[in-house]
């Protein structure tokens, strides 16, 4: 029991390291960005080629993929979303799903059907905690996560950039009529939102094995995960995370692995039930 | 700008529509001299056993090259000592010894009969060529014969297939796909089937069961396929063999190992891969002979049809062998995180675990095992003996997990060095995945069957000739049974040592023994 909440709380911080690109998003824009699971994956490819390439150890282009992708979601949002940011919401939501056929497409083409996988020298290594052996390199991105997720909220929450972000997401309206440049704020936070993808992707890339559809799976728990933890909320993330990965461990233990995901909806649905704004959310994100 | 882009379009368009025609026009030129043994084929030489000779002013030519080089089915009657000649409309027999000739029943005079000269049937050739409809020519100072014919080009025998060339099955489909593209140029490249050329459509399906149902009923309704090879997974089979089926079009399947497929009663469904029945004798044989080290065994299998299949003849077969199953566990197919399930597992601490699953599924698998310290004596994966799974692992990683196989590249079946050898050298790898293997065998099987309909390919025609195959192909011996299960067929054992795949069980085929217990992970 102890294994399976252990290992529970770390896929749980990599869920919640894989979904919070998508907070943002949605918190501030109120775009729903379906292209999510393919970026994901197209980070995990690109940091996969550098690697082949330059025989590098993949934590290492970390900063370099946060970097490049930032790049990508500034154009993303100047050629892509500024266009039809305030029209009806189905038009974003077909937009980014549109693009993430592309993206797919695109790595199909470059990439081909091949299973690619990133192998290091500590790829699938034991560590043992708390007695407990467990996978090395996911104790690694769990502390990544949180790192990750803290430096976010601080950004959020210190910084004037960050505390503009908030204010968009409150109110929009609001924040125009204080004389807020809600151009430059989302051009920010797509710019950083995919970073975090970028980010995300490299580091899932390191302990699972990459193909062209692989970003579907990622979409689906990314989307349950935001709406667990509150639509918008950041803090939800990391809560919705460790729940989900909690869920789908402890259920293995007493049911039969096939209905861990069974569990999990089953969950969501609770929660949404008690909490229709999601555990953090709230009312004027929606 | 728009009206020019619209126009282009348009062209575009008709041009694709009027730029096929199906009928294309060729010549065939056959030259020949009195007294040599060199002869040409629309200019590549041949060397004849026999050569053409004057009698009674008459000049006689080698039957049988003749009747290849026009692209003519041969016939001979040893007991009637008739030979004969089938192209498009036109029926020719000739009996050796007999001045009386038939061309489409009608008989007609020959000036000198035809005789056999060093075991070949010389036959006169103005009369073969005027029969056919040929020009011939003759250079007296050369003393050499000229044979002209117009070939109306055939129009091409159409087969298709729907198979996944991406998706997370892709890897394996590709396999399908190189060694179809092989075999079927390798056909083309000899002047096809009875002077047709193969023509072969696949479609992507992804191995999503409903994109495979879509391609095949569009390769039947539209592209007009006259006998197809089936999908890769199960799943995908199912419903690919129903609209066969329904269609009245022959499938020769090389991608599901499913018992159930034959039990449908399909008149038309053919499997080249052995079903999963086929598994169970070599594994029993290797944990027998284990029984003394190894009394638990835990299960998980993927949550399909073949899966399923499998889990519970593997556990039907355990339990009457004196095994206990621990665990028979159901899992997703293509997930992320196997973790839980193997945790499940490993708090059994089972001597064995198997695990009936695809190669993405097996990578994992054998990944998060490591990390989570799971180390049963025999660590069995359906599909590991794929190239990458153990480039995705390692070879250090690898060593000592044991896989099934239905085809090895290094086996000594028939034919099977010179296809390895083609399959290495044209896509520049150096080894053969086994489903190329059983891929290659299904196109093996399907060519002769063609063969042997002749100009009948009527589907009942072609199915018949399939049901009667009796040969050996790169996968051994392949003879169907009435419900179209392959009956020599047989699934190795194989266990990763060093890096190299070696069969460790049925001991006829071993070429190694086993190493156990499974060294630690990485050890």
């Amino acid at each position: 029991m102890t294994t399976a909440v252990l290992n529970g709380i770390l896929i749980g911080g990599v869920y919640a390291l894989l979904a919070l690109g998508l907070v943002m998003i949605y918190g501030v824009m109120r775009i729903v960005n379906l292209s999510h699971g393919p970026l994901v994956a197209l980070a995990g490819y690109i940091t996969f080629s550098i690697c082949s390439l330059l025989k590098v150890d993949p934590l290492i282009l970390l900063p370099l993929i946060g970097v490049l992708f930032y790049g990508l979601g500034i154009l993303v949002y100047k050629f892509l979303l500024k266009p039809v940011i305030f029209k009806p919401r189905i038009i974003t939501l077909i937009l980014t799903m549109g693009l993430g056929y592309i993206i797919q497409s695109l790595i199909l083409i470059v990439w081909g059907a091949d299973y690619r996988s990133i192998l290091t020298p500590y790829s699938s290594r034991s560590i043992i905690v708390a007695g407990i052996p467990v996978s090395f390199i996911r104790v690694i991105l769990f502390l990544l996560a949180f790192f990750t997720i803290a430096l976010m909220y601080i950004i959020l929450n210190r910084t004037k950039m960050g505390k503009v972000m908030l204010a968009c997401s409150q109110s929009l309206e609001g924040a125009k009529i204080v004389g807020i440049n809600v151009d430059k704020v989302f051009e920010f936070t797509n710019g950083i939102s995919f970073a975090i993808i970028g980010v995300a992707g490299a580091m899932v890339a390191m302990i699972i094995v990459l193909y062209p559809t692989v970003g579907d799976l990622f979409t689906l728990k990314s989307f349950c995960i935001n709406v667990l933890g509150g639509l918008g909320s950041v803090i939800g993330i990391p809560l919705g995370g460790i729940i989900l990965g909690l869920v789908e461990s402890i259920s293995s233990v007493f049911l039969p692995v096939m209905w861990n995901n069974g569990v999990a909806f089953l969950v969501l649905v609770l929660v949404l039930l008690v909490r229709p704004t999601g555990i953090f959310g709230r009312p004027e994100n929606l | 700008m728009k009206k020019a882009l619209v126009m282009l379009l348009v062209v575009a368009l008709l041009a694709g529509v009027f730029g096929f025609a199906p009928v294309r026009a060729g010549n065939v030129v056959i030259q020949m001299t009195i007294g040599s043994t060199k002869a040409y084929v629309n200019s590549k030489e041949v060397i004849l056993d026999q050569p053409p000779v004057i009698e009674n002013g008459r000049t006689l030519v080698p039957f049988r090259f003749i009747g290849e080089a026009i692209g003519a089915k041969i016939d001979w009657d040893p007991v009637k000592k008739t030979v004969s000649y089938v192209l498009e409309d036109t029926n020719i027999i000739l009996t050796i010894g007999s001045t009386t000739a038939f061309v489409n029943s009608v008989a007609t005079k020959l000036d000198v009969a035809p005789k056999i000269l060093s075991g070949r049937t010389m036959v006169p050739v103005r009369f073969i060529t005027e029969a056919i409809g040929a020009k011939v020519d003759w250079d007296s100072k050369t003393r050499m014969v000229t044979v002209t014919l117009s070939v109306k080009e055939k129009e091409p025998i159409k087969i298709g297939a729907a198979i996944a060339l991406t998706g997370k099955y892709a890897t394996s489909g590709l396999y399908y796909k190189k060694a179809w593209d092989l075999a079927v140029d390798e056909v083309n490249s000899k002047g096809g089937i009875n002077g047709r050329q193969i023509e072969l459509i696949l479609i992507d399906d992804q191995s999503i069961p409903t994109n495979t149902a879509n391609a095949y009923t569009k390769l039947i309704q539209q592209d007009g396929v006259i006998a197809t090879f089936g999908p890769f997974t199960t799943d995908c089979t199912v419903p690919a063999a129903n609209i066969v089926e329904k269609f009245n079009v022959p499938m020769l399947s090389a991608g599901s190992a499913t018992a159930a497929l034959y039990q449908e009663g399909y008149k038309y469904y053919f499997g080249v891969f052995p079903p999963t029945d086929a598994y169970i004798p070599p594994i029993m044989e290797i944990f027998n002979s284990l029984k003394g080290e190894v009394k638990t065994v835990a299960i998980s299998y993927e949550s399909t049809d073949w899966g399923k299949e499998l889990s519970d003849k593997l556990k039907v077969a355990f339990t009457n062998a004196g095994f206990k199953v621990v665990a028979c566990e159901e899992r997703e197919s293509g997930g992320m995180d196997y973790t839980p399930l193997l945790t499940k597992i490993k708090s059994f601490a089972p001597d064995a675990y198997i695990d009936a699953g695809h190669t993405t599924d097996e990578i994992l698998l054998a990944r998060q095992s490591k990390e989570i310290q799971f180390n049963p004596k025999i660590w069995y994966g359906g599909l590991t003996a794929d190239y990458n799974f153990l480039n995705s692992i390692g070879a250090k990683d690898a060593e000592g997990v044991i896989g099934s196989i239905a085809y090895s590249a290094n086996a000594s079946t028939q034919g099977n060095k010179d296809f390895t050898d083609a399959f290495k050298k044209r896509y520049n790898v150096d080894n053969v995945e086994y489903h190329a293997g059983i891929a290659y065998a299904a196109a093996q099987v399907l060519f002769d069957a063609l063969k042997r309909a002749g100009n009948n390919l009527s589907p009942g025609a072609i199915r018949d000739a399939i049901a009667q195959t009796d040969m050996e192909t790169v996968i051994g011996r392949v003879k169907f049974d009435n419900t179209g299960k392959d009956i020599y067929s047989f699934m190795p054992l194989v266990q990763i040592q060093k890096g190299k795949y070696e069969i460790i069980s049925p001991s006829t085929a071993a070429t190694a023994h086993i190493e156990f217990p499974k060294p630690k992970w990485g050890e």
